[in-house]
């Protein structure tokens, strides 16, 4: 088993010290798993894994990357080595889907990932269709879902280790959200990426992750397998949540 | 009218050349420094906010005032004139660009920075196209602003165009009036029709925004 | 409720009632005199009107309305009743005549004719003659041996020009300049206020301004005014003209303006322009003050 990404005890702060998001998160994530971390609004999910890439930087504590603490690291590339994936897909409107898909490789100038082919390569990935027309549109011109697949292969043009999805299915309604995990499940089979992926749906949850992180008001309730957690939940609030979620 | 301007139209065009000269340095030139300030100053939010509400107020004054307000301390002369004109350009094209990177949404710049472009890459090839019809449009009030109250330039010794109508009112001489007020009159409105066709364009086609 | 409603409408129609009357007394008893736009002007305007008010008349002060086109206009149409002139500009400028060098001449023309095309008459006109003219620094006056406006007219290409708009569309500005002496080639010609053209030549970025010949800051050896050597420009008398149907209403008038063309020569004017233009005085408390010993001496 091999450590990619390990939380040490991190404390995070809003407003300067005055509410605690978080307290003393310490966990490990392995090289080619699907963390789902779930829990609902205020618990503190989307601040876990912006902390990963240094978008926010934690009170105290270390977050180490494949060994290294990330503090010491360069932030720009210590962000090409993990993608990220948000609900609104963020992509920018000025660029057709081809510009957005490769935008990070073209700017850091590295051909091979800035190339037509790894573009056909991405677009295939997502299932996305590969033609010009496609590949000219701009962002507006295209579905919720198709948005949410281009920020996706975006995401993924410069072969992150680590993507870091921040409920991106969020806005989709429910018979594409469906569609989209099942490709993301069939992607990371390829691929073999690590996902951290941020839900407050259990069923979600559930469905995509190897293991689950449930956190609530800032604390880590319980980190386990979906199995671990249905005979074995670790207190009353995990208990009531996969009783919630079932119902 | 027209007699006046078929017996004197090479006063007339030279006139109406030192005003198209006079606006268009002032309005690149401040275009330059207003960039330079942007760049230097765009992550620093809170102290970009005040320096806009400053500026805010400042539009509050007139700008043929403050022109004049300027002439005692900055002399008087093509120069002079030229540098008080750029001066008041820079406000309206500072406050234009800000308020557009403001506007932007939040996901954008989250992702670009999440994908490690690094800040200048960002400011240029994401936050700056999609500010661009923020741009324009400073740009566009900026010069008609410039184009009037560059007339007063013609008091200053910049020449310009204002020259025929302030002397006509001084002299009750409505020809000259007319001459200079319409003339003015064609070239702001042009440059507001060729920009805003500009800013349109622009919007429709990389931004998808019918504006 | 109705007690304030009533109150209001009291006050309303007092102050209407108020302004009605004061309106309508300005109209008919007040005698209406104007200025052009500067200094000179103002202060003859100021005498004019201190005169009148001496003598027991109601005055209404519209200064500060232009050139002579405005003046003109408005005192044809019955908006002013007496403005400060100068018998030169009649003639060239509204009257479109040729230049005379007799100032009697001029003065008896002008009159004539403007009895004749507009109901408007010259009362007695004043010593002071307040000629166009142009100033140059003498430093380059000496450079270049000018006294004379021929001179300039010979080596304009050395000079730099601060010219006014209202100088080169004037009849009694550069078309007759260009008529009497022939093409001025400057080495440049730019437009300025009226008000800077001393300072332009001070900081030496001009060497030739547009000057009146009563202008204040002549006194000093800076500026060398050129001598008008062929004549381009006939007398300019300062002279108060007026409507006839005036003096018709209140002949005391006419006396108590002549009070005024009897005290002022060029001297003199010369004297109250520098008082504004170079000491910073108010044009109205400087004439005040030139009034007040008009009358401590008697008439």
């Amino acid at each position: 088993m091999d450590t990619i990404l390990s939380y040490q005890h991190i404390n995070f702060y809003y407003n300067s010290q005055k509410v605690c998001i978080l307290k003393d998160i310490t966990f490990n994530v392995e090289k080619g798993e699907i963390i789902s971390i779930l829990g609902n609004s205020g618990s503190g999910k989307t601040t876990l894994i912006k902390l990963a890439n240094r978008l926010l930087v934690p009170a105290s504590g270390h977050i180490l990357f494949k060994g290294e603490d990330i503090s010491t690291m360069d932030t720009a590339i210590l962000r090409r080595h993990m993608g990220y994936v948000i609900q609104q897909s963020g992509l920018f409107p000025h660029m057709s889907v081809a510009q957005n898909i490769n935008i990070a490789a073209r700017l850091n100038k590295e051909k091979t990932y800035a190339s037509k082919e790894r573009v056909t390569e991405l677009l295939k990935l997502s299932r996305l269709p590969c033609d010009e027309e496609f590949r000219n549109r701009h962002p507006w011109q295209l579905s919720g879902g198709q948005q949410q697949r281009v920020s996706l292969a975006r995401a993924l043009c410069c072969d992150p280790e680590i993507l870091l999805m921040d409920e991106p299915f969020g806005a989709l309604d429910a018979i594409t959200r469906l569609e989209l995990q099942e490709e993301l499940l069939q992607l990371q089979h390829q691929t073999k990426k690590t996902i951290l992926f941020v839900t407050h749906d259990l069923k979600e949850a559930l469905a995509l992750g190897n293991r689950i992180l449930i956190i609530k008001d800032g604390e880590i309730q319980q980190l386990a397998t979906p199995e671990e957690l249905t005979s074995h939940p670790a207190n009353d609030y995990v208990c009531k949540l996969l009783k919630a979620g079932r119902g | 009218m027209l007699q006046y301007l078929f017996e004197n139209g090479k006063a007339v065009g030279h006139a109406l050349w030192e005003h198209i000269y006079l606006c268009t340095t002032a309005l690149l030139v401040g275009l330059l420094i207003s960039f330079v300030f942007l760049i230097l100053f765009y992550r620093y939010t809170k102290l970009m906010d005040k320096i806009v509400h400053f500026f805010n107020f400042l539009r509050l004054i007139p700008g043929v005032a403050l022109l004049v307000i300027f002439m005692p301390v900055i002399g008087v002369g093509f120069l002079p004139t030229l540098l008080s004109l750029i001066v008041l350009t820079i406000p309206t094209l500072l406050i234009n660009t800000h308020s557009g990177i403001k506007n932007i949404p939040p996901e954008i710049l989250f992702c670009a920075d999440s994908l490690g472009l690094g800040k200048w890459n960002v400011l240029f090839h994401i936050q700056l196209p999609i500010v661009f019809p923020f741009i324009l449009l400073g740009i566009r009030t900026a010069l008609v602003d410039l184009i009037s109250i560059a007339c007063v330039a013609s008091l200053m010794g910049a020449g310009g165009l204002g020259r025929f109508i302030l002397t006509g009112l001084a002299i009750n001489n409505m020809d000259l009036i007319l001459v200079g007020g319409v003339i003015i009159t064609i070239l702001a409105l042009f440059c507001e029709f060729v920009l805003s066709a500009i800013q349109s364009g622009y919007s429709k086609k990389y931004l998808g925004v019918s504006k | 409720m109705k007690k304030k409603i009533n109150k209001q409408l009291c006050i309303c129609s007092l102050v209407a009632l108020v302004l009605l009357t004061t309106g309508c007394s300005s109209q008919k008893d007040a005698i209406q005199i104007g200025s052009k736009d500067f200094t000179e002007s103002y202060i003859l305007a100021e005498l004019y009107a201190l005169t009148l008010e001496d003598a027991g008349y109601q005055v209404e002060r519209k200064f500060n309305l232009g050139g002579t086109n405005v003046t003109h206009a408005a005192i044809k149409k019955g908006e002013l009743d007496v403005y400060p002139e100068y018998t030169g500009t009649c003639l060239i400028n509204v009257l479109n005549m040729d230049p005379i060098t007799d100032p009697d001449e001029v003065y008896d023309t002008v009159k004539n004719e403007y009895e004749k095309q507009f109901s408007l008459t010259l009362l007695q006109p004043a010593k002071a003659s307040n000629s166009q003219g142009l100033a140059i620094s003498a430093a380059i006056s000496e450079a270049y041996h000018m006294t004379t406006i021929s001179d300039l007219q010979a080596n304009a290409q050395n000079v730099r020009f601060a010219s006014q708009g209202a100088f080169e569309e004037n009849p009694d500005g550069m078309p007759a300049l260009q008529e009497t002496y022939g093409e001025f080639t400057f080495k440049s010609v730019e437009y300025y206020d009226n008000a800077i053209k001393y300072e332009l030549i001070k900081n030496e970025q001009a060497d030739l301004i547009i000057a009146f010949t009563t202008d204040g800051q002549l006194t000093d050896d800076q500026f060398v005014l050129l001598e008008d050597d062929k004549s381009a420009w006939p007398p300019y008398n300062i002279v108060p003209v007026i409507r006839m149907d005036l003096i018709e209403r209140y002949p005391d008038a006419k006396g108590a303006l002549n009070r005024i063309s009897e005290a002022l020569d060029n001297e003199m004017m010369q004297t109250l322009n520098a008082k504004v233009d170079i000491e910073k005085q108010e044009p109205d408390a400087v004439a005040k003050e030139f009034f007040n010993t008009l009358n401590v001496e008697g008439d």
